[in-house]
């Protein structure tokens, strides 16, 4: 059935979609800026998958997955990176400032790679392997499942260890009251850190997601962040399960409008839409409504 | 003689050109509940931020004889000092025993019987530990703001107006945690511009008005 | 720091001249064309310095307007042979009306948002390019863009070229000097550093951040047309992100005011591929680095670092002069406020308010925290709107108006904490409350200046002012549009006892020529003598409204204050 085929389509690109916000979210949420090199770190993930996948032995049919640990411990130290460089510095100026330096770090990571790799796009093993199977009278692309449960064991990763541990409840501590915060010993820097590392991680996990279904080229990074802002804005500015429901709305929109019509169609009237949610509901779909008249 | 718990020396503090506090000296003994009695505007917040590291200030400041002038908030909290701010500030999205934990040491043995130490002293909040912090009531927060600060079982409790926006009938239970602070032979200061409130809870009371301290008596003053 | 550039205009005439002679005689073809570009980009970039820079919002939609001029010249000019006096304005035009679509929602957006949106619209210009292939020519663009005719002067590749575009750039610079007023780039600052204060003093935020996004997207449409008479071909790449990339590095490495800054910026930028040529495909990287280079460390850009600041004069400290100068005579009037409510959220912030205030009245408000005296500050001025009630100034109903609008029907306030940008004099500060008021007296700046002792202090710049001559500033700003009501908050808070005196004695003066005073203050001390009413809040009511002896004799005050021994 091609809807089921759609809606796993959707669903796939949607969780993939869901780790890009999230993390996005994360760092947002310890700092209050925006991280415009975001998009750059899900290339960044999928082409650390491409490059790491050389290493393994060609015609084994290796799952992709394999790559998954690699290509986190890179792209968190890249998220390291990106938080030293582009926030720290400038940590206490206006936070216009840090849109213009992630852009600038966005920019070095982009054209780094592409001149490391090419410009061409790319693609990365299949995640545990090439076809689909039958369910049920549907035929199921492996590629999309294995996209959705590891999205799922991420984020479900990512929740434990928010919800239950100690680093987890400084860390929600800090995004909430950070002078408070720091008034009972947390140590802002550190978690300012963890929340690039661990952000730049996810948008890593997700390019290696969508590296082989979707391939993968070094200018991506511009519409992969405008997506997760668009999510952001949708789900409500701060809200991880917000920005996750964003991101899968995102992707239905997306699929569904483009096998109606085509990709640029589906792209262009998502951002009329986004144009349009802004000039209704100033301060986003969930915001607060503003008492002052500018 | 041991040096009394906490000791100030001539503490000033500036910010963007305001003098908020000049040449203010006390002291806080271990037991007992300090009062720091002032107006709006008196430089109260101010001060306590200045201990709590929060704030720029020339002087000395002595916690047990040691120095600590000179040491950034995280070291002052190792060091044994917890701030209980104005307006309580708890964590809204985080329930009652995450505030809690989060407060609370490394060790989660350690931290989790803390918890049920503050929970014995705190029963309101025993009662309802899974209830996040936005939905407690005013008084209710402040106890947790206060069971808070306990998890470290500081040396030196600052707590800024604690009796701040409560009804009459709450603050008294309010005093009550204090006494208990300062029994578990803690020092408590504690900045209030509510007289009435503070009272009946003072070992001693101090008048700051404009920035400077100026008068020392053992009960509140009565002209 | 004003748009007037003095010290530098010397600098620019060398560069200027060196520019000139490098041009004629050292230039190859190849240097010419770039040298051209360069001209292009300083058009763009001087757009972007409006709304960047002064108005400091990211717009990133800079990109896009260049794009849309590009492709209305290149369409018009390569399928209609459209000549070059057409094509130049309507590619303006066009960018223009586009921005003016959006302009009035995009612009009321925070920033985080107004970032967005400016972002998807110009994905949305770039997916139009790319996509509608057969007007755009889609990916490939259109190729035959004619160079610059006008009549029957033809201006080919090389010199000629070079010399059009520059004087076109010329002109955009005679237009954004004409622009950017002293007054205007006072205003922006204001806007920018104070957004709090700026509508109570005339500034209409909203009218100086259209007219600064509508600018930027003319001048990105000027220069968009212009690129792509100098390539002859137009392509999706001018609607491309790379453009705004180029356009905020120049911008921010040059420096984000004046015309030197985009010039410097552009010269760069546009020259440092050559330069760097032998980095191959890691120019780009290269100009990544440089762009988070220079804000960490030259956020001001390269324009602040080279040019000594001539415009820091020592600041030129006059006489005091004779005693006291007297205040001028207000109108006298009445304020009445009926009922007033306001509710944010769950909190009734204010409840049934109702006060009147008569000339020469020097009404203090008291009361607890949240009482809800700044509430009360605030809509009396217009930076909110009560849910209930009326606000009546003389004849006028001013209920539903915004802060901007009972500026300049008399009704003046400070903050709580002064609301002044650390850059601009304490003449500027006055003059443009002033200017934007348009209700002043009338008054030269030294006339509103002196009453205050402030003249010794005029050529300060704010932020080297001690805090009590600022509290004086705030005060001498509000007076100096001519108001005759002035709420002040708090105004003697942080201030020694001196100092407290000295803006008693401004108040009584002011109260004695007709003005009517609203004062909010904690301190009691400083309000008995020298309020003619004493009006107590608790929990957003009045609780008491009589002389201040009375008021501090009532039980009900008394008991806000928990029976603090100082009353």
């Amino acid at each position: 059935m091609l809807i089921a085929q759609l809606a796993l389509n959707a669903l796939a690109l949607g969780s993939a979609y869901a780790l890009v916000a999230i993390g996005f979210v994360l760092v947002l949420n310890a700092t209050t800026a925006v991280n415009f090199a975001h998009g750059e770190s899900v290339v960044a993930g999928g082409f650390a998958a491409v490059a790491l996948a050389m290493f393994l032995p060609p015609d084994l049919g290796i799952p992709g997955l394999i790559l998954l640990p690699g290509v986190l411990v890179v792209t968190a130290v890249l998220g390291l990176a990106i938080g030293a460089l582009a926030y720290l510095p400038i940590r206490n100026r206006p936070p216009v400032s840090v849109f213009v330096t992630t852009i600038a770090v966005g920019i070095i990571i982009a054209n780094s790679l592409n001149a490391g790799f090419g410009a061409a796009p790319q693609t990365a093993p299949a995640l545990i392997g090439v076809g689909s199977f039958e369910f049920l009278g549907a035929r199921l692309s492996r590629q999309s499942l294995a996209i959705i449960v590891t999205a799922i064991v991420l984020i479900g990763g990512l929740a434990f260890v928010l919800q239950r541990t100690q680093l987890g409840r400084q860390f929600r501590a800090c995004s909430q009251d950070p002078e408070m915060a720091r008034a009972l010993g947390i140590r802002l820097t550190r978690i300012t850190m963890l929340a690039f590392a661990l952000g730049t991680a996810l948008a890593g996990a997700a390019g290696l997601l969508l590296a082989h279904q979707f391939f993968i080229s070094p200018s991506d990074g511009g519409s992969l962040i405008l997506k997760a802002y668009i999510a952001v804005v949708i789900g409500g500015w701060g809200s991880l399960r917000g920005a996750a429901a964003g991101a899968m709305l995102i992707a239905i929109f997306e699929i569904g409008v483009a096998a109606i019509s085509s990709q640029p169609v589906a792209e262009g009237l998502l951002y009329i839409v986004v144009l349009l949610v802004l000039f209704v509901r100033p301060q986003g779909l969930f915001g607060e409504p503003q008492q002052v008249r500018a | 003689m041991t040096s009394p718990r906490l000791e100030i020396q001539n503490l000033s503090v500036t910010h963007n050109g305001v003098t908020a506090v000049s040449g203010a000296s006390l002291s806080a003994k271990a037991g007992n509940i300090t009062v720091l009695l002032g107006a709006n505007g008196a430089g109260k917040s101010s001060l306590l931020r200045a201990l709590i590291g929060l704030a720029a200030s020339t002087g000395a400041i002595h916690l047990d004889g040691q120095d600590i002038s000179g040491q950034s908030t995280e070291d002052r909290i190792r060091n044994g000092i917890a701030w209980v701010p104005e307006g309580r500030r708890v964590f809204p999205g985080m329930t009652v025993a995450e505030n809690l934990l989060v407060a609370g040491p490394e060790r989660p043995a350690l931290r989790a019987a803390r918890m049920e130490e503050v929970f014995d002293l705190f029963p309101q909040l025993a009662a309802r530990p899974t209830d996040r912090a936005w939905q407690l009531s005013g008084g209710q927060q402040q106890m947790l703001a206060i069971g808070r600060a306990l998890m470290a079982k500081p040396k030196l409790y600052l707590l800024d107006e604690p009796s701040l926006g409560l009804a009459p009938r709450i603050t008294g239970a309010v005093a009550d945690s204090l006494r208990a602070l300062a029994a578990g032979d803690s020092a408590v200061l504690v900045a209030e511009q509510n007289v009435g409130f503070v009272e009946p809870l003072a070992d001693r009371t101090l008048l700051l008005r404009n920035g400077e301290i100026v008068s020392a008596d053992r009960r509140a003053p009565s002209s | 720091m004003t748009g007037r550039i003095t010290g530098r205009t010397g600098f620019m005439l060398i560069g200027g001249v060196a520019l000139a002679v490098y041009a004629l005689f050292f230039a190859s073809s190849y240097d010419q064309r770039i040298l051209t570009l360069s001209g292009v980009y300083v058009i763009l970039v001087l757009g972007y310095q409006f709304i960047f820079g002064h108005a400091g919002a990211l717009s990133l939609a800079q990109g896009a307007f260049f794009g849309t001029g590009a492709y209305v010249t290149g369409i018009l000019g390569s399928q209609f042979g459209t000549g070059f006096l057409l094509t130049f304005p309507l590619s303006i035009a066009v960018a223009t009306i586009i921005a003016a679509i959006v302009a009035v929602p995009v612009l009321r957006l925070q920033t985080h948002y107004f970032a967005l949106a400016t972002l998807a619209l110009s994905q949305l210009l770039f997916l139009i390019g790319v996509n509608w292939e057969s007007i755009t020519g889609g990916a490939n663009g259109l190729s035959g863009v004619p160079g610059i005719t006008i009549g029957a002067w033809s201006f080919t590749r090389g010199l000629p070229l070079l010399a059009i575009v520059w004087a076109i750039v010329g002109l955009a610079m005679v237009v954004a000097y004409r622009q950017m007023t002293p007054r205007r780039v006072a205003a922006f600052t204001v806007m920018r550093e104070t957004p709090l204060a700026a509508p109570s003093f005339g500034i209409d935020a909203g009218m100086l951040r259209l007219r600064a996004f509508l600018l930027s997207a003319a001048f990105g449409g000027a220069a968009g047309a212009l690129f792509v008479h100098t390539n002859r071909v137009v392509s999706p790449d001018t609607l491309g992100f790379g453009v705004m990339i180029t356009c905020l590095t120049m911008t921010v490495v040059g420096g984000r005011f004046g015309i030197a800054g985009a010039v410097l910026g552009a010269l760069l930028l546009t020259h440092l591929p050559e330069w760097f040529r032998f980095l191959d495909a890691y120019y780009l990287v290269a100009v990544g680095v440089l762009l988070l280079a220079s804000v960490v460390f030259a956020p001001n850009g390269i324009v602040s670092l080279l040019a000594a600041d001539t415009e820091r004069r020592t600041p030129a400290r006059r006489p005091a002069g004779p005693g006291p100068v007297p205040f001028p005579p207000a109108r006298p009037t009445h304020l009445s406020a009926e009922n007033l409510s306001k509710r944010y959220g769950g909190v009734q912030a204010l409840e049934a308010v109702t006060l009147h205030l008569e000339s020469g009245d020097i009404a203090g408000v008291i009361g607890p925290n949240g009482a809800g005296k700044t509430t009360l500050a605030n809509v009396l001025t217009g930076q909110a709107i009560p849910n209930t009630g009326r606000i009546q100034l003389g004849d006028d109903d001013i209920t539903a108006q915004a802060a901007h609008g009972v500026a300049r029907k008399g009704l003046a306030r400070t903050f709580q904490t002064p609301q002044l940008p650390e850059g601009l004099r304490v003449r500027d500060v006055v003059e443009t409350a002033q200017s934007y008021t348009r209700t002043g007296t009338g008054l030269s700046v030294e006339a509103a200046l002196a009453p205050f002792g402030l003249l010794e202090h005029a050529e300060t710049p704010c932020g080297a002012l001690p805090h009590g001559v600022r509290r004086r500033v705030e005060i001498c700003r509000a007076v100096a549009t001519g108001p005759q009501i002035l709420v002040l908050d708090e105004p003697a808070a942080g201030l020694t006892p001196d100092e407290q005196a000295e803006i008693s004695d401004i108040c009584t003066r002011l109260a004695g020529e007709g003005l009517a005073i609203l004062l909010i203050d904690h301190n009691v001390e400083f309000l008995r003598p020298l309020a003619t009413r004493l009006i107590c809040m608790e929990a957003g009511r009045v609780i008491a409204d009589a002389t201040p002896a009375e008021t501090l004799a009532d039980p009900r005050v008394r008991d806000a204050y928990f029976g603090m021994n100082d009353l």
